[in-house]
């Protein structure tokens, strides 16, 4: 098992690189001068020349990319062009609050998910099991940012239960993360409802049901138990799609994450700060998929390389 | 055999529903356009935000146009987007997928490393990072789809390779002379064509969601075209005065996006009975 540990946490060192290297050539695959598309055509001759060399964009490529790496394992991200901040410490500030949502998202759906797909299971053609699936296949397809401005139409407006910007206690997150985590929920419930119909006709189960186990005990620890294992990969890539797609919800809901910082940067062509963003979220990302592959390889031992 | 799959997808309720919804939505965008009453950019200032009405049916937007008809012709942007994109996605990520699976090797290792890549950068966030390079707009937001849905079918198409790969009739036809390119068009393609077919049927979907989660964000379409993703964005400020101006256009996503999904579902049952959930 180690032995998988050690060679997975190896082979996401390449792909970190080579997402580094992506993130770092943004800004030379925009068409035209990158510096003009920063500053604008009217930008004084001087003031471009000032910006080339402090970016270091006049340097051959390989010894801008080596700066760029060594920068950020340095923590230095650069600067915003807009803001004039180290980028570093506008990520800082508003980092937190997207992985709140991102971790409320994944908490609600899974939660939600998994109690629906087992009842579907448990229920497999019945009149429960058809509702909970057109529940999940509404829930897939409603865009988040819909159903985001449907429940601030309820739950705000109408009902006045809920606030609908900001972020200035625990009521403030129970909108946003509800809109964000809802489109997964489908996709858990379908998940968890195959791989529980699929342990549910193992021999084990046969098994315990004919010793006499009570069926919660079948239900949650025999079979529940076995399913969980494609579902934990599910959540670990949801959690990444969650985690980008909080740009969308931070916008509706007015909540200042990195999510906004990001659509901000690209609207306004604060290149370092874009490149910022998403060589964040996708770090994130990468190294929650590691953690979880890590994970289900201890809950599991059938998992090997 | 083209007949009982036919036969098969008729049979699931479910997934002709599906067909429907779809089949209307493009009756719409192709037919629509003709019927409406009204120019979807046209600006009537005075008559800004109505409710709906016999002569607005859907009310009109925040300049007066009217949203039934920008409805309307907001389905064609969608199809057209969508389709494009996942066209264009789906054929370089088939031949990535084939070329991948059948030669294996060196190549196979390549073209994996760099869908990995691909998809370290999680759901909306590659589409935002190819549109903050290249620029807002129809064609990029295409573009940007585009390279979104490569990965993903490569790898599938990778995978129904290699399990047809050693079949005997892929041996018999090398056997007998087969050039790669033959063998690759008239026996790997056609074999794992089902499986292209359902994803980018499922993929559509995607697009969609995408293309419209762009346009909301303002990174998409741009004003004065009709997007449903870029309407519902407009609409959101006046979210308690005229509703039916953010629910006509969340609706019609949410409608297609459906459609689309157990349209894909219904094609897996009925190309490939053994890969059936329940």
């Amino acid at each position: 098992m180690l032995k998988f540990i050690i060679t997975r946490i190896i082979s996401v060192i390449p792909i970190l690189f080579l997402v580094s290297i992506l993130v770092f050539l943004m800004v030379h695959f925009i068409p035209g001068d990158p510096v003009i598309n920063m500053l604008g055509m009217e930008a004084q001759p001087e003031a471009i020349e000032a910006t080339r060399e402090r970016l270091g964009l006049n340097k051959p490529l390989h010894i801008q990319y080596t700066s760029f790496l060594i920068n950020i394992l340095k923590g230095d991200l650069g600067t915003s062009i807009r803001t004039k901040k180290p980028v570093i410490q506008e990520i800082k500030d508003k980092y937190r609050y997207s992985l709140i949502l991102a971790i409320g998202g994944t908490l609600v759906a899974s939660v939600l998910g998994v109690l629906m797909g087992i009842v579907s299971a448990i229920k497999q053609n019945k009149f429960w099991d058809n509702f909970l699936m057109v529940i999940s296949l509404l829930s897939v397809s409603t865009p988040s940012f819909f159903l985001a401005l449907i429940l601030i139409l309820i739950f705000s407006l109408f009902l006045g239960w809920f606030p609908s910007i900001g972020v200035y206690s625990w009521r403030h997150y129970v909108l946003p993360i509800f809109a964000l985590g809802t489109q997964s929920i489908g996709l858990i419930a379908r998940m968890t409802r195959s791989a529980m119909l699929d342990t549910l006709n193992q021999d084990y189960i046969t098994t315990a049901k004919a010793k006499g186990a009570p069926w919660f005990q079948v239900v949650f620890s025999h079979a529940l138990r076995n399913a969980m294992i494609p579902v934990l990969t599910i959540l670990g890539l949801r959690f990444g799609g969650l985690l980008a797609g909080s740009a969308l919800i931070e916008m509706v809901f007015a909540i200042p994450g990195i999510g906004r910082l990001m659509i901000d940067a690209v609207l306004t062509r604060d290149y370092p700060v874009i490149q910022a963003t998403v060589l964040f979220i996708s770090v994130t990302f990468v190294m929650i998929n590691l953690i979880v592959d890590i994970l289900y390889s201890i809950v599991d031992p059938r998992v090997k390389c | 055999m083209r007949q009982s799959v036919l036969k098969r997808f008729m049979k699931r309720k479910i997934a002709v529903l599906g067909a429907v919804i779809i089949v209307l939505f493009v009756f719409m965008a192709l037919v629509g356009p003709y019927l409406c009453a009204y120019d979807p950019l046209d600006i009537d200032v005075l008559n800004k935000y109505q409710s709906s009405s016999r002569e607005h049916l859907l009310g009109t937007d925040n300049l007066g146009r009217d949203t039934l008809t920008r409805l309307v012709y907001g389905a064609r942007i969608t199809f057209i987007i969508s389709v494009t994109s996942v066209f264009i996605g789906s054929l370089i990520g088939m031949i990535f997928g084939v070329i991948a699976g059948y030669f294996g090797g060196k190549t196979d290792a390549v073209i994996m490393r760099a869908t990995d890549v691909l998809l370290a950068f999680p759901g909306l966030l590659l589409a935002i990072a190819i549109v903050a390079i290249l620029g807002t707009g129809i064609i990029n937001t295409i573009i940007a789809i585009a390279i979104f849905s490569i990965p993903y079918l490569a790898r599938i198409v990778r995978g129904s390779v290699l399990t047809i790969r050693n079949s005997e009739y892929i041996h018999a036809a090398k056997v007998i002379g087969a050039s790669h390119l033959r063998t690759i068009i008239f026996h790997i393609v056609p074999n794992s064509l089902s499986q292209v077919i359902v994803n980018t049927t499922l993929n559509l979907g995607t697009a969609i969601l995408t293309s419209s989660a762009l346009s909301f964000l303002g990174l998409g379409v741009q004003p004065p075209d009709p997007e449903w993703g870029a309407m519902l964005s407009k609409a959101r400020e006046v979210m308690r005065s005229t509703p039916i101006a953010a629910l006509a256009p969340g609706i019609a996503i949410t409608l297609v996006v459906m459609g689309f999904s157990l349209m894909g579902d219904g094609l897996r049952d009925a190309l490939d009975p053994r890969s059936r959930n329940d």
